[in-house]
């Protein structure tokens, strides 16, 4: 039953195209019998435009034809092999790929500047005075 | 599943009627150009079909049995490039003036690469 279900959206799915298709080869013929037939009635070859005409429809049908294979889905390639590799580097090690720079380098003075988080975290000024306890042995 | 196949064989054959019976209102050329014209139409009908089995979705273990199998488009890409630069080559004959006997043969062999194409559209 699922199979029939299946063939039957298939053919549904592909009709429209397979109709228009006859639709356009119609046109095609009828369109190359006209500018065959007024070429014959004027006692001419089919003219630049005309060339044009169905040089420019062939090259249409043609890029269809060449057209590259459609690359899988993003829901087909990213399975679970993708979201474990996400949770590992990302999630697993706690990164936040969006999150702001804990430190900025900054490529003028050529030191490292501390951002204000870091800075209202570890409040340290060069000239302040530091005090250490002598170790006593 | 035997009555859809059928529907959809039976809906490919009335078009392919269709389309034949266009091919017999097509008037006999009366010249070198307008048989490369004519023969022009005729590779962009068959150029069509090809392009409307591309059109179907690629086989798969999922798909229906109306699928463009990748082999069978390489082979029509094959075909087709090969009638499409005869073709052109006659074309540019016939749009400067070549010989008839340059026209006769160069039509000759673009209309030989067409029939090889039409014979490779499954």
């Amino acid at each position: 039953m699922n199979t029939a279900l299946a063939l039957a959206l298939n053919v549904l799915e592909v009709l429209p195209g397979v109709v228009t298709a006859g639709e356009d080869a119609l046109q095609l013929i009828q369109s190359t019998s006209a500018t065959l037939r007024v070429a014959q009635s004027q006692g001419r070859d089919p003219s630049p435009n005309e060339w044009d005409a169905i040089n420019a429809q062939i090259e249409k049908l043609r890029e269809v034809l060449d057209a590259p294979e459609a690359e899988p889905t993003p829901t087909e390639d990213m399975g679970v092999g993708a979201a474990f590799k996400d949770t590992l580097l990302v999630g697993g090690l706690g990164l936040d790929p969006e999150a702001e720079p804990a430190l900025v380098i900054s490529s003028e003075e050529g030191a490292l500047h501390p951002t204000e988080d870091q800075t209202a975290e570890a409040p340290l000024e060069a000239d302040a005075e530091v005090s250490v306890d002598p170790v006593t042995s | 599943m035997k009555l859809l196949t059928f529907a959809v064989l039976a809906i490919m054959t009335v078009l392919a009627t269709l389309m034949l019976s266009g091919c017999a209102t097509v008037p006999m050329p009366q010249d070198g150009a307008q048989a490369v014209y004519a023969a022009e139409g005729s590779y962009a009908v068959a150029l069509t079909a090809a392009a409307a089995y591309r059109r179907l979705p690629l086989c798969g273990p999922d798909v229906g049995p109306a699928c463009h199998n990748v082999d069978v488009v390489e082979e029509l890409v094959a075909a087709d490039n090969k009638a499409y630069g005869l073709l052109t080559d006659a074309q540019k004959l016939v749009t400067v003036h070549g010989t008839a006997s340059q026209i006769g043969a160069a039509l000759a062999l673009a209309s030989a690469a067409i029939a090889d194409f039409r014979s490779k559209a499954p």
